[in-house]
């Protein structure tokens, strides 16, 4: 009973308060490390569920694009738009020779418009578009935006950015670009296409995001543990 | 009874371990970032995100042995915390662990504080 009324008056002392204030804010603080990391965790693993999944629409993918749907398999049904292609320089085939990709604005049947990786030509080589509806299936992926250093003087494009790609056509475009798997039907001429730049299905499970979580939230009671020993020491050291 | 002998080789015990495992991991994260590509999602290998995990977790048991150090010795709160943090930057817990026995070993033996505690 008398130790307890000295905790209780030990408790009051300024510095016992600003003591309690600190501990609040590390507490809120590691609280929300730990929950972005618990976040981090979960994006990745319902990319990885949505990757894993039949195709979609590319129409019915949320706009502005969530990182959920980094990944994801789409289709599309629809035209490539032929005034609206554009070379991006020194990109990869799949067998690593250095050449162009080609990007395309692809118009869906409700008139919606979509950026979308045709695939690879050799530098400078010639390619088909045919001019019939074609049905295309790829992978979802954000605009490369960090990439952009603004080393295009030349009016040259570099990136594969959503946004710059409308301002270069002149149209709308929905979020992010597809990099097409299949086409049906599929012409001779087309470019060959190229892997995924970004894969969300394989990865390992986020094991150190994970922890990590865990972790923050164990030393915000571990701080809460060091201030209630801090109090019962003091009080110790009084009688 | 002084309690300080036993908590200070504790503290040199968890000093040494976290600060091993922290000297390969961040060793091991430098060259994995610059010449390997570990800045890629999926990039980096198991054994190299469990080692950051155990830090954490053998971290946590430094806490508990630092804590209990700077109890014993009373140290202020700004001492305390720096004694806290050594353990999450590299090679800094080998210095705190030679600058705890250096300060130990100065105390006169009738200074120290818990044996004052203890003999009320």
């Amino acid at each position: 009973m008398r130790q307890s009324s000295d905790l209780a008056s030990r408790a009051k002392t300024p510095a016992s308060i600003l003591a309690v204030l600190a501990l609040i804010g590390v507490c809120v603080l590691f609280f929300f490390l730990g929950k972005w990391q618990w976040d981090r965790t979960q994006d990745i693993l319902d990319a990885e569920r949505a990757a894993t999944f039949a195709a979609v629409s590319v129409a019915e993918i949320q706009q502005p694009m969530n990182s959920k749907d980094f990944g994801r398999s789409v289709s599309a049904v629809g035209k490539f738009i032929d005034q609206d292609q554009v070379r991006i320089g020194s990109r990869f085939s799949p067998d690593s020779i250095s050449g162009d990709w080609i990007v395309s604005a692809f118009e869906l049947s409700s008139g919606q418009r979509v950026a979308v990786v045709r695939g690879w030509v050799p530098k400078g080589g010639s390619f088909s578009t045919p001019v019939s509806q074609v049905t295309v299936e790829g992978v979802l992926h954000p605009s490369e935006s960090f990439y952009d250093f603004g080393g295009d003087q030349s009016g040259e494009v570099v990136v594969i950015d959503s946004q710059q790609l409308s301002e270069l056509w002149n149209t709308e475009l929905l979020d992010g670009f597809i990099v097409i798997q299949s086409q049906v039907p599929l012409d001779s001429g087309a470019p060959l296409f190229v892997p995924p730049t970004i894969s969300t299905a394989d990865v390992a499970f986020p094991l150190q995001n994970f922890f990590y979580a865990i972790q923050w939230w164990v030393f915000a009671l571990f701080a809460v543990a060091i201030y209630i020993r801090w109090l019962v020491f003091g009080s110790k050291l009084r009688a | 009874m002084n309690k300080i002998p036993t908590a200070l080789l504790a503290f040199r015990i968890m000093a040494w371990i976290t600060g091993v495992v922290l000297a390969v991991a961040s060793v091991w994260a430098l060259y994995g970032y610059l010449f390997l590509d570990y800045g890629l999602e999926g990039g980096k290998p198991l054994l190299y995100s469990i080692l950051w995990i155990a830090h954490g977790w053998l971290y946590f048991a430094y806490l508990i042995a630092a804590v209990n150090l700077a109890f014993l010795l009373r140290f202020p709160i700004f001492k305390t915390l720096a004694l806290l943090l050594a353990g999450t930057i590299p090679f800094a817990s080998f210095y705190a662990d030679y600058v705890m026995h250096r300060y130990v070993r100065s105390l006169p033996a009738k200074e120290l504080p818990s044996k004052e505690a203890s003999t009320q």
